[in-house]
């Protein structure tokens, strides 16, 4: 152990890092030699250089974990929420030829309010209704103990006409009343003759809301609150 | 003559691994501003102390602390967005 104190020693007045030296350093030395303070440089920062490239990989891969559970995105692949959110030709109804990729707020968790595009897992009746299920977005549009009802292509809350700038085409079929149970949502796609949903299959339960759409990021001439 | 392989008694520098685990963590942005600071007095410390080990896990650390710092600020802007 004194051997290996005086080498120190002498690779710390070189001008050596002390914390590493090889065993080619030490016969140096052992030779009667000053080693050579460049020696195992490269070596060192090779090392350095990939574990600094995997603990980065690793890091950033935890820390997009993390992050996924608070924003997460998605794309828009039906034509239920046109025009304010396209979906991609050649599917019918869809304005673009490149379909929409939104971000959802997934915290912090707060209470929808009306108007706000939602995220939300369909409840089960949608797919035998609609023949499609899985992960819906629509606009929340009657609250919990609201009176929804729909005349002529316009809606109102509880007898009261519901502005709705968004809507560009209405549907024109017979009337229809919906009450909106405690603890669950009415939604309407946009595009209301092309959009299965609240109307057809009932309301969403909180539970079931992911959380809201708060920008589209892609395409990039897009980008921007929906 | 003897040919040895030795190195002399190190350990790693917890606050380089603090700044690594802040920073994976992200906390919204804290973590990664957090983990900043820890891996500057990290880094420093290690130039200065030959048994301190982990200037790969610091600076790992600080690059992934500073894509959360980026992060944390697009998520601010989305928050108040809504």
């Amino acid at each position: 152990m004194e051997h290996v104190a005086e080498f120190r020693a002498i690779l710390s007045r070189s001008g050596a890092d002390p914390r590493t030296f090889t065993s080619v350093e030490i016969r140096e030395h052992d030779a009667g030699r000053t080693p050579d303070p460049q020696h195992g440089r490269w070596r060192r920062r090779a090392l350095f250089v990939v574990a600094w490239i995997v603990l980065t990989n690793v890091g950033g891969a935890v820390m997009l974990t993390v992050v996924e559970h608070t924003t997460k995105a998605y794309a828009i692949p039906s034509s239920a929420m046109e025009p304010t959110l396209h979906c991609a030709r050649p599917a019918p109804g869809c304005e673009a030829g490149t379909m929409d990729r939104v971000l959802v707020l997934r915290f912090p968790s707060r209470t929808p309010k009306r108007g706000d595009i939602v995220v939300f897992k369909a409840p089960p009746a949608a797919l035998s209704k609609c023949g499609a299920g899985g992960t819906f977005t629509k606009r929340l549009v009657g609250l919990p103990g609201e009176t929804v009802t729909e005349r002529n292509g316009l809606i109102s809350i509880d007898g009261k006409p519901l502005q709705e700038p968004y809507v560009e085409h209405r549907y024109e079929g017979p009337s229809a009343s919906w009450h909106v149970p405690a603890g669950a949502y009415f939604v309407l796609g946009d595009n209301r003759p092309q959009s299965c949903d609240s109307r057809v299959w009932g309301t969403v339960p909180r539970g079931n809301i992911v959380g809201p759409i708060v920008a589209r990021y892609w395409p990039l001439d897009r980008i921007g609150s929906p | 003559m003897t040919e040895h392989t030795v190195s002399g008694p190190w350990r790693v520098d917890w606050l380089a691994v603090a700044t690594f685990v802040l920073a994976s963590l992200w906390l919204l942005g804290v973590g990664s501003l957090l983990a900043l600071v820890l891996g500057r007095r990290s880094l420093r410390r290690l130039r200065t102390a030959p048994e301190l080990r982990g200037r790969a896990v610091a600076w790992a650390g600080i690059t992934v602390a500073i894509v959360g710092v980026a992060l944390a600020a697009m998520w601010v802007a989305l928050v108040l967005s809504v």
